[in-house]
């Protein structure tokens, strides 16, 4: 297979991934492209024979690293900021406006939450509970085990719950007055 | 659940994963970043199934024999070069420089028989921001230059001058300006040519090595030393050794007569004999004390220069 042909096949995915967890067209293209480059590294070293799995991994490991960027420099408080303001009025225009505002603060609020989980952890939780990878996929992936996918997935949810318990809370709260 | 194996069932982190994965994606990327994308790999061979099996089994003879009994899953991750003394290798120590965000350590630079200049360097590994401070002697902070996104101040307490290079364009994008530190070159290093050194103590600390030799022709000869730590598989020490053939006084002033005065220029094989005569400029960096993962205060990198200095700004065109 050419690599033109993986980057046409693949390139959506890679795409979707970034943009998911990132939130704007810039960070999303930057990781994008370190994601094809550092793929390009690993197949001229070995053949990869799960081109969609070993591209989800690395575009993932990248944005969580771009998200863990951010909540040092602070700029996550102000996560608005960073957030493209065309798909964010498109997704209000789509849905009620409070529910879509509450929306938009749970996926900045989930994004902040996988910034403070140790890497293995916020993967594990990306790549089966997002991506829909099956725990064999993740552990080959990941390289690790299935047993250690189920361990790391456990913790990251166990955290996951304490960082966003609040936050899903007032927001029910919210919509129990309205 | 989504992949339907998960027993577990939270509320609270369904709807988190749920709300990430229904998050809005606009069409993208841009066509310049998927015709660039395709562009890093144009005409590149990508290594097919049958050479990795080969691979594999080459590890797995290798780590036999030096009575190692790793799985055959983590061999396949990171297969160690044929001779190599460790359980990793040097494309391993690479995929963790990656993921650092940050990094500080101390630079040791020497030219020929000069006395050392020390520099403290503290950066961000994404290559966008640094500082680097110049030390005296006595250890002290003699001057210091900030990198910032494609400007670079340079501030001199003693001379209370700031200067401000601008190599961005227009627009704002930068130029000119490769790296503005020496460590995060290693991460154009291709893994596959570095060679094995063994492990040596520095300082209590055993620490296996790797060199790359990066030469960039006959005249202009480059090699670095990676010491590693084994338990984090990030490097704990590098020395870059530069050797390059420059004129000497009597070399520069041969050329400059030989510029002024329009004598007939030297022919390609008199060039080569001339340059091949100059004598080797050896320049040795070491990079010690070397932390990652610091935190950085994003004032570190202002280049907002201080109160009461003389302060110029230079745009630098492309």
């Amino acid at each position: 297979m050419r690599w033109e042909d993986i980057v046409d096949r693949h390139g959506p995915l890679v795409w979707r991934c970034a943009y998911r967890l990132l939130g704007n067209d810039a960070d999303a293209a930057d990781c994008y492209q370190e994601a094809f480059a550092a793929a390009l590294a690993v197949a001229r070293r070995e053949a990869v024979r799960n081109w969609p799995g070993l591209l989800r991994r690395i575009v993932t490991t990248h944005a969580l690293d771009r998200l863990r960027q951010r909540a040092i420099r602070g700029a996550l408080v102000s996560i608005a900021a960073d957030v493209d303001v065309d798909v964010a009025a498109a997704a209000s225009r789509a849905a009620d406006p409070s529910q879509a505002a509450e929306g938009r603060e749970l996926l900045e609020a989930v994004r902040l939450a996988l910034a403070q989980l140790p890497e293995r952890h916020a993967e594990a939780f990306m790549l089966t509970c997002v991506e829909g990878m099956s725990y064999d996929k993740a552990a080959t992936v990941l390289g690790i085990s299935k047993n250690n996918v189920g361990v790391l997935l456990h913790r990251a949810r166990a955290r996951l719950r304490e960082l966003l318990a609040p936050v899903v809370e007032a927001g029910e709260a919210r919509n129990a007055s309205c | 659940m989504l992949n339907g194996e998960t027993t577990q069932t939270d509320p609270v982190v369904d709807r988190a994963a749920g709300v990430l994965r229904d998050a809005p994606v606009p069409d993208g990327p841009p066509p310049a970043v998927v015709a660039a994308a395709r562009e890093l790999g144009r005409g590149v061979a990508l290594v097919e199934r049958r050479a990795v099996l080969f691979g594999l089994a080459a590890a797995a003879a290798v780590v036999l024999v030096t009575g190692l009994l790793p799985s055959l899953q983590s061999a396949r991750r990171s297969a160690p070069s044929l001779g190599a003394r460790s359980d990793f290798a040097f494309g391993d120590v690479i995929g963790e420089l990656r993921k650092v965000r940050t990094v500080k350590y101390r630079e040791t630079s020497t030219q020929n028989d000069e006395p050392p200049s020390v520099s403290l360097e503290t950066v961000a590994m994404d290559g966008k921001f640094s500082r680097t401070e110049m030390l005296d002697d006595k250890g002290n902070v003699r001057n210091w230059a900030i990198y910032n996104g494609g400007r670079m101040l340079n501030v001199d307490p003693v001379d209370r001058t700031a200067s401000l290079m601008d190599y961005t364009t227009d627009d704002g994008v930068p130029h000119s300006l490769g790296d503005q530190h020496t460590l995060a070159d290693l991460l154009k290093i291709e893994p596959a040519r570095a060679t094995s050194l063994g492990e040596r103590e520095f300082a209590g600390r055993r620490l296996t090595g790797f060199r790359v030799n990066r030469d960039y022709d006959k005249r202009n000869l480059r090699s670095v030393d990676v010491w590693v730590d084994p338990r984090t598989r990030l490097p704990a020490r590098v020395e870059q050794t530069v050797k390059m053939r420059y004129p000497d006084d009597a070399g520069a002033a041969e050329l400059n007569r030989r510029t002024k005065d329009g004598t007939a220029p030297l022919s390609r094989e008199q060039s080569e004999k001339l340059m091949d005569s100059w004598p080797w400029q050896t320049t040795t960096i070491v990079m010690t004390e070397i932390q990652f993962n610091v935190s950085v205060d994003e004032s570190t990198f202002s280049i907002d220069p201080p109160k009461g200095y003389r302060y110029t700004e230079t745009k630098v065109g492309r």
